[in-house]
């Protein structure tokens, strides 16, 4: 059954209160594994969890659409599939790499073998725990697979995560997260492109199974 | 002569002008830009499109979105400013494949080639030819289409490409 989340403000807010649960707890897992790589203390910011139009997107991104950033993307198998995206902008990039290995930081067209695939390490915690929390929530089992990266144009990356299986995708959970430790700050954004199977897995989760009847 | 800055021409969006106008569609990934000319009148418009073919349950305001709408839609939007449709020509870009994913289904070619073969077919079916184009590869193409000359300048920055095709 497809429910219309955006014409009912009901089912609305108590979509918005499921997803910003699931990003509470994908973040705070991220946190521990982040920390113990980065081998220091890790707090991460509740993150602002929201699902967005496509449309919006695009219209969120228009002020600078040529941006180069990192993109490490994957997707999922099993019972579902979800694509997921995590953006790193180049200032939150160079902060963690300085914060991983010595040296100095090139810039991110030139990145070499061995940065790329930090960068695709730590895309890979985030995205997994996004994707474990998706299903502590929701029951169902994904798995997601070895992620890939891509440095460059913002719009050009998101764009291709957005039309990907050929399909006109409508929505999108953004999960905007700020990482700190004592010496620095860095801004990811996860993308998570849900079926409306998960999105009603999810609030079934939450809400009980009449949560579409109440 | 440069006009000054071209205007942005968006995801799904299909404009249309005269020389010294110009036309940008920045940072196309999958997406393919398709520029069409009539040199005669140096009248052009830019399609910015993000799939092959409209699905059903789609509105008119999204035509711009699918190769099978949007050049028909471009094609009829130039006719409407004096663009013959037996002098036009096409210059495409755009149709990477920005990541690489292990896919289950291999035979499934990615979305970038997908929108560049539709773009063509299209194209070859208006009977429209394509006298360049810049696509597929793994990297995004800011597209600038000038009307006064009908050269389309691409822009690659992870690729550190600046060229005119």
């Amino acid at each position: 059954m497809m429910h219309d989340f955006e014409g009912d403000d009901r089912l609305n807010q108590m979509l918005r209160d499921a997803l910003q649960e699931l990003g509470n707890i994908g973040v705070a897992h991220s946190a521990t594994a982040l920390s113990q790589i980065l081998n220091r203390k890790v707090d991460m910011s509740v993150p602002r969890v929201t699902l967005v139009r496509v449309e919006e997107m695009y219209k969120r991104i228009s002020s600078n659409p040529g941006e180069i950033v990192v993109g490490i993307a994957s997707e999922t198998l099993g019972d579902g599939k979800m694509d997921l995206l995590f953006i790193l902008d180049e200032a939150s990039t160079r902060t963690l790499l300085s914060a991983l290995r010595a040296g100095e930081i090139p810039p991110l067209t030139d990145l070499a073998e061995l940065d790329r695939e930090i960068l695709v390490e730590v895309g890979n915690i985030i995205l997994l725990h996004c994707v474990s929390a998706m299903n502590t929530f929701t029951g169902l089992r994904l798995y997601p697979m070895p992620p890939s990266i891509a440095v460059d144009m913002n719009n050009a990356i998101i764009q291709h995560m957005i039309n990907k299986d050929g399909e006109y995708k409508r929505q999108m959970i953004s999960v905007e997260v700020d990482i700190f430790t004592e010496t620095m700050n860095i801004k990811g954004v996860v993308f998570m492109f849900p079926n409306q199977k998960e999105l009603d897995k999810l609030m079934e989760q939450l809400y009980g199974e009449g949560w579409d009847v109440i | 002569m440069i006009s000054e800055s071209p205007e942005s021409v968006g995801i799904g969006e299909v404009k249309v002008g005269k020389s010294p106008l110009s036309f940008q569609a920045v940072a196309l990934g999958s997406c393919v830009g398709v520029a069409l000319y009539d040199s005669t009148f140096k009248v052009g418009g830019l399609a910015h499109i993000m799939l092959p073919k409209k699905s059903e349950n789609i509105g008119q305001n999204d035509l711009g979105k699918f190769a099978d709408t949007a050049i028909p839609l471009l094609v009829q939007k130039l006719a409407e400013i004096g663009g013959g449709r037996a002098r036009l020509i096409a210059k495409i870009a755009g149709g990477a494949k920005m990541f690489d994913f292990k896919r289950m289904n291999e035979n499934q070619a990615d979305i970038g080639s997908r929108n560049v073969e539709a773009a063509k077919a299209v194209l070859g079916s208006l009977g429209i030819p394509i006298v360049a184009e810049e696509v597929g590869g793994t990297y995004g193409r800011t597209m600038i289409f000038h009307l006064a000359s009908g050269d389309v300048e691409i822009i690659s920055l992870s690729q550190k490409i600046r060229k005119i095709i």
